[in-house]
């Protein structure tokens, strides 16, 4: 029924490779079952993998036991033309969270998991030694990777391929970091994706588990094709008509991230000598390569550089501002040279540019010297202290090792307060351009991994913005005028984008979560979304999954949905005792805004104010308030007894 | 006037939205092995070089030339295939001199492409405009099979290309 539609009597089911794929490390053994259970309840990718992580990982399993899984999903919609239908949602239990970890993976993996047959595929147990899984159709190989371990993310999807004789499998794999369980390791493909955040790569190292290589010839049927088709084509046509896509086609996102950078330091008021000079665009024009994209994306916006010395690859977004603006590096090519090594290494790398700021802030505040860094000055945009630790994070050389095992960690271990100065949620480090106003402040406290930088609210931002720049409350009140329309029409509460009041802010980190999780679920890029002025949004999900699947699925059916994963997710975190308690942001979060030199309180947020807005935001997803926990009721009408009583709620 | 679909893969990201366009098209799934252009995706070094092939239709046609079993014809001016007397032997893709014709993963049975008999879907859907429906007298020195070809050469594509790999 619903979201699994069958063709006719094949096993194929319309829009679905039809199967989950579970390999058993420890046994060496691989089954399959049918996706159909799961399909209409939680459509796909993330949802899916949130019911499958709950139902198979007790409390008592930690992130690096054999008991721990790690999952990979791909959503309804990938492996079709759609427009950046893509994406792979990778989860396991966290070594970074301790709770949920989960980040998602663009490039070719999804896709031909999809043409093989699979929608998600589930890594149990843990291997004796060295392997990497090739999936080639129905044919399911552990395979020895003796050879392979210890080699980058460059050469081991190369070295994979050589291996099965195969050069054009889609690879994804481990690097040096994941190997040694660098707690911020990432699992990687070799042109520029990666599940990042999270910690993943840990988990896949702890596996033993070096790559992941897949090939599918078997296809995914469409209900209706032709209607399928035509509309696929309509977005694309409506994509390449928005106004800034000409633009990102040829500056990828720098142009629009260099503006970004500089309204967000305006608002932090944290602007620094030598800033000014930071130029992606600039950096683009003189080095790009060529524009990269992941499959079945009109934008591709990651660029690629070849730049003698400094290293070879893919970089979209953030990294840019990460390793320059927030660790007072006006230098892009140190950026590059230390991305370009995370990268190899497999390492995250704005959790590196997360333990650098930290570090450097607690130099320059006399709580560490160089002695604590192997003799290295932790000094505000040191390029020998960003590049050595890149290396020395990786492979745990030195003080690597004590930052490899996370932050809070790290803060315990060098005490004298270091870690008043740890911005984080959840266990999880934060960017410092992670702005501290309301609706990021909350969407960090009560996600299950802490900051998610998928969830970003943009209306009480850009508000903020008008607001330290506004003359008086009048002009200010004018300013923000069509933000309250579109907050009205969205969130039904106009006052919502006021970054001074509470109100109305749940409701804004909801909608946000909505938008995100649809994507997650479907296995569309969220940059397809309205979010950037893209039309893919939901009822264009909703509508190419009916003709895809060929049975009316609603708008209500898929924001149902993602509720039902949002109450998963949250009873996988209270089962390992996770309450309101938990949800929250460091101590540093707090009191960070001086726009123009200025403290402007109001537009930051206080405890008191935090708890307020949880409140609001318990309510709005039918959880017990006081404890922040999923109630039997709520779990009931979303057709989860099941979770309820594993729960005993 | 014979049409094709010429190749500019300089701007090419690689995203192979035109293969499984082309199979919804023509087979109503979508399926990269049952597609009439096929993307190579070369990734090496953190980069990635890519080259769409796709028939172009020449004149003469050293597929044809090939056939053994006469499966392949001239359709008016687009290459046809007889899917009744196609042995699946490959020999039309060894004798492509870029390897710009496939076999169905589904069926033993070769497919080149029919430039879906006026409008092209992957040249639609194409949003790095790598491929423009020409005509041959138009068409540049730069627009043939043997361009395709001297580029497999010169990037060392050549086990990337599925036709020349299945022997």
């Amino acid at each position: 029924m619903g979201l699994c539609a069958r063709k006719g009597d094949a096993v194929m089911a319309y829009l679905r490779g039809g199967r989950i794929l579970r390999v058993n490390l420890t046994a060496g053994k691989a089954t399959t079952e049918p996706v159909e259970p799961y399909a209409d309840g939680f459509i796909g990718g993330k949802g899916i993998n949130v019911k499958l992580l709950f139902d198979s990982v007790e409390p008592a399993i930690g992130p690096f036991d054999a008991g721990n899984v790690l999952l990979f999903g791909a959503g309804p919609l990938v492996g079709t033309p759609v427009p950046g239908a893509c994406r792979v949602d990778v989860m396991s239990r966290s070594p970074v969270t301790g709770a949920l970890g989960d980040a998602g993976i663009g490039g070719y993996l999804g896709a031909e998991l999809k043409f093989a047959g699979y929608d998600n595929l589930v890594i149990e147990g843990k291997a004796e030694r060295p392997v990497y899984l090739s999936i080639r159709d129905d044919e399911v190989e552990i395979k020895d990777a003796s050879g392979i371990w210890g080699h980058d993310t460059y050469e081991t999807p190369e070295m994979v391929r050589q291996d099965l004789k195969d050069p054009e499998a889609a690879v994804v794999c481990i690097g040096p970091a994941g190997e040694r369980l660098v707690i911020y390791a990432s699992i990687h493909s070799p042109t520029g994706n990666a599940a990042a955040r999270t910690g993943l790569g840990a988990v896949m190292g702890s596996k033993r588990l070096k790559a992941i290589a897949v090939r599918g010839t078997k296809g995914i049927a469409i209900a209706r094709p032709q209607e399928f088709l035509a509309a696929c084509h309509r977005l694309r046509q409506s994509i390449t008509q928005v106004h800034w896509y000409q633009d990102v086609h040829t500056w990828g996102l720098t142009k629009i991230h260099d503006r970004e950078m500089r309204s967000i330091y305006e608002v932090m008021g944290a602007t620094w000598e030598g800033a000014e000079t930071i130029c992606e665009a600039d950096f683009l024009a003189k080095y790009l390569h060529r524009r990269v994209g992941c499959f079945a994306c009109p934008v591709a916006c990651f660029d690629s550089y070849n730049i003698p010395q400094a290293g070879s690859g893919c970089v979209k977004c953030s990294p840019y501002g990460d390793l320059t603006w927030d660790l007072k590096n006006p230098d892009l090519m140190v950026f590059w040279e230390a991305f370009v090594m995370c990268q190899r290494y497999g390492l995250d790398s704005r959790s590196l540019a997360n333990t650098l700021a930290w570090l450097m802030e607690l130099y320059e505040r006399g709580i560490i010297t160089a002695a604590d860094t192997d003799g290295i000055p932790m000094k505000w945009g040191s390029p020998q202290a960003i590049i050595s630790l890149a290396r020395k994070i990786s492979y745990r050389e030195g003080i690597g090792d004590l930052l490899a095992d996370g932050l809070p960690a790290a803060a315990e271990k060098i005490g004298k307060g270091a870690g008043d100065h740890l911005f984080m949620a959840k266990g999880s480090p934060s960017d410092v351009h992670m702005l501290p106003i309301k609706t990021r402040a909350l969407a960090a406290a009560v996600s299950s991994i802490g900051e998610d930088a998928q969830v970003q609210p943009p209306l009480d931002f850009a508000a903020t913005r008008k607001y330290i720049r506004a003359q008086d409350e009048a002009s200010f009140q004018e300013a923000i005028l069509r933000y309250k329309d579109r907050a009205e029409r969205e969130v039904g509460i106009r006052q919502a984008p006021d970054p001074r009041v509470t109100d109305g802010k749940a409701a804004m980190v909801r909608h946000d979560e909505e938008r995100t999780a649809i994507c997650d679920m479907s296995g569309v890029c969220t940059w397809m979304t309205p979010f950037l002025g893209l039309p893919v949004d939901t009822e264009a999900m909703a509508n190419l999954m009916s003709l895809g699947l060929g049975t009316t699925v609603t708008v209500d059916h898929l924001t149902q949905a993602t509720l039902r994963m949002q109450h998963v997710e949250r009873a996988f975190g209270a089962r390992l005792g996770l309450t309101r308690h938990h949800d929250r942001v460091s101590k540093a979060y707090y009191r960070r805004l001086r726009p123009g030199d200025r403290d402007r309180p109001e537009i930051g947020l206080t405890e008191t104010e935090l708890e307020r807005m949880k409140d609001d935001y318990y309510q709005l997803l039918g959880w017990d308030v006081p404890t922040g926990l999923p109630t039997r009721s709520t779990l009931e009408k979303f057709g989860l007894s099941d979770v309820a009583d594993r729960l005993d709620v | 006037m014979p049409h094709f679909i010429a190749v500019d893969h300089v701007p090419c990201t690689g995203c192979k939205a035109c293969e499984v366009v082309c199979s919804l098209y023509h087979f109503g799934e979508c399926n990269p092995g049952r597609s009439a252009i096929h993307v190579i995706r070369k990734e090496r070094d953190g980069l990635v070089l890519c080259l769409p092939l796709v028939c172009q239709q020449c004149e003469p046609a050293p597929c044809i030339e090939a056939c053994p079993t006469e499966a392949l014809s001239r359709d008016g001016v687009i290459l046809a295939i007889d899917e009744a007397k196609c042995s699946a032997c490959g020999d039309c893709a060894q004798a492509c001199p870029a390897g710009c014709i496939f076999m169905d993963s589904a069926g033993m049975v070769a497919i080149c492409c029919d430039l879906c008999g006026g409008q092209p879907q992957c040249v639609l859907t194409c949003h790095a405009q790598c491929l423009t429906e020409v005509d041959r007298d138009e068409a540049s020195q730069k627009q043939d099979v043997e361009y395709l070809a001297s580029l497999l050469e010169q990037e060392s594509l050549w086990g990337c290309v599925p036709g020349k790999v299945m022997r």
